[in-house]
């Protein structure tokens, strides 16, 4: 995987700042940063203020343990007798919440159908990419443009016609042909890009919502990846492939994806995908947080992005993620959950829903505002290989 | 462990007593209220002793445990109002928050819990899975790798999610008035 390195003036952003404070860092590239802050007079503020402030966190004192508390916890063992699983009910508690926010999803996307789509796709500039593995393809888009609030949202998420799913399958051969073609350290992203594009041209075209209807409850979805993933094309049953564009502008929205790429992630490895992952062991396990790990960075490396983007225009970065079904559905309904960048109402009454805190306002940007299309390509896991890439300008 | 897995009650006390003070401190951390962090520890305890079996010995024993934990606490987050603890710092104004790079040597002492007390609250004002990820690696000292497996998140989100949280709390000890960089 290549990575981009040392590529001045380091951002305050970057996390390899942290890395160095902790002593990770191999030691020509900690070298090489403390290079860069000591030449700019604002990292080395920011990096003394971080040192003061890990050396005040580790310094906080922690109340000593109760006196009986081991004997409490054997008490309440002996009091829980044969209860229910705790972690069961965690675990039950947070299928309901998130099947009552799909529904809520879907109601809103069939409410949105009604506008026209908008497809923001650029890629003139993709750098980061999984050339993901699709045998065939039910194909669900949806696009979501959100550069200032939820008046300016468009979604859609459309349902596969039956003639498209040939062309889905064409579009995946030829993602996956050009993995095939290239070496090994390179991606093609044109031509996979090519293809979802294509697919989200035709998903706007169709204008037709069953929204999430595809992204099946966990269970369900979740036997259907197994399925198609697993069993390498799972005896009949197509894998799919769900197209996401989300519009970075602030470093809020890119916080925010990040942080619903990462909770995307943990689903899939704490629920129903467990055993998929399991069955597969470890070369998928891989993929995937390469895959993530891919978006990490990707969403660390705005300077990056935007001088590939050059003067011509902002860049897009392009990102393929490979996950189940019921994973994929996950992520799209939380894309379209995500709370803008200024609060919403809508938020606020969903945090009141779930008997949560209101949410804290979130930060303000750190950066001036930059119009990154991030999109992301969300294919099912078909057993086929899937190679990662990072960024080439 | 394996004698605690085999069911020696004996053996899982002897674990509880030696990993409590961490898991109590994490607790606390994440929480900012030392009653509610005593009852996920011991909620924790017990969901660890019921799911023994289930212990692959992939990750140490204490890595299990602060996942765990972290899920306990994840999910009281979910269930329940924030709770205000008589113990719990007292709220702090943003303006009213000192830098941390403004707090002169002299009185370092007191100066230091003044300082503590600052980062203590704006800890707990801090986004949650921000909170995490600060109050393991910082306060409870683990290894971005373990960081992962608690939070079951990929190594380079641990990555960026430590920076951002980092920067955030910089933040939040920086007043108005001095700006952000």
């Amino acid at each position: 995987m290549t990575e981009l390195r040392f590529n001045p003036p380091l951002s305050a952003d970057d996390p390899r700042i942290s890395e160095w404070l902790d002593d990770r860092l191999p030691e020509a590239e900690a070298v090489e940063i403390a290079r860069l802050v000591a030449a700019s007079p604002e990292l080395t503020r920011m990096v003394a203020d971080l040192r003061r402030q890990k050396a005040a966190l580790a310094a906080l004192p922690a109340s000593p343990p109760p006196a009986r508390f081991v004997a409490d916890v054997l008490a309440a063992l002996d009091a829980a007798g044969d209860m229910a699983d705790d972690d069961a009910e965690v675990e039950g508690e947070w299928r309901r919440i998130e099947r009552e926010r799909l529904e809520e999803e879907i109601a809103e996307a069939r409410d949105d159908a009604a506008e026209p789509v908008d497809e923001p796709m650029r890629h003139r500039w993709p750098w980061l990419a999984l050339a993901g593995a699709l045998a065939a393809g039910v194909l669900a888009a949806v696009v979501i443009n959100r550069p200032g609030g939820m008046a300016d949202r468009e979604v859609a998420l459309v349902a596969p016609q039956q003639g498209e799913r040939s062309e889905t399958k064409r579009a995946a051969a030829e993602a996956r042909q050009g993995d095939t073609d290239a070496d090994q350290d390179t991606w093609l992203p044109e031509r996979a890009a090519a293809g979802d594009a294509a697919a989200a041209d035709r998903n706007a075209a169709a204008d037709k919502v069953t929204g999430l209807a595809a992204a099946a409850p966990a269970a369900s979805a979740a036997a259907q990846a197994q399925g198609a993933g697993v069993g390498g094309g799972g005896g009949g049953k197509e894998p799919r492939v769900r197209t996401v564009s989300y519009r970075i502008r602030t470093a809020a929205d890119r916080q925010r994806l990040e942080s619903l790429l990462a909770a995307s992630g943990r689903m899939t490895m704490d629920r129903a995908n467990r055993k998929l992952l399991e069955k597969s062991e470890g070369v998928e396990s891989l993929r995937r947080e390469a895959a993530t790990d891919g978006v990490a960075k990707a969403l660390e490396a705005p300077e990056a992005a935007r001088r590939r983007g050059g003067p011509g225009g902002p860049p897009s970065e392009r990102i393929a993620l490979t996950g189940p079904a019921d994973v994929m559905a996950r992520l799209a309904a939380a894309l379209e959950a995500a709370p803008a960048t200024e609060a919403e109402a809508g938020d606020d009454a969903n945090q009141a829903k779930y008997g949560l805190p209101a949410k804290p306002a979130a930060p303000p940007a750190a950066e001036a505002p930059t119009e990154i299309t991030l999109v992301i390509v969300v294919v099912d896991e078909s057993g086929a290989a899937v190679e990662a890439e990072e960024g080439r300008p | 462990v394996a004698a605690a897995v085999a069911g020696d009650r004996q053996a899982f006390a002897a674990l509880v007593e030696r990993h409590q003070a961490r898991i109590l401190a994490f607790l606390e951390r994440l929480t900012g209220c030392r009653e509610q962090a005593r009852d996920l520890a011991q909620e924790t305890f017990v969901s660890a002793y019921r799911k023994l079996a289930t212990f692959q010995q992939r990750s140490a024993f204490s890595t299990w445990l602060h996942r765990i934990a972290c899920n306990h606490a994840a999910s009281a987050g979910r269930r329940r109002r924030p709770v205000v603890s008589l113990d719990a710092p007292p709220a702090v104004g943003h303006q009213a928050i000192v830098p941390v790079a403004n707090i002169p040597d002299a009185s370092a002492r007191l100066e230091r819990e003044e300082l503590a007390r600052h980062v203590a609250a704006a800890l707990q004002r801090l986004d949650g899975r921000y909170r995490e990820v600060v109050v393991l690696s910082d306060m409870q000292g683990a290894s971005y790798e373990e960081i992962a497996t608690t939070l079951d998140i990929p190594l380079g989100t641990v990555r960026s999610r430590l920076h951002r949280a980092r920067l955030e709390l910089r933040r939040l000890l920086t007043p108005a008035d001095r700006g952000n960089p």
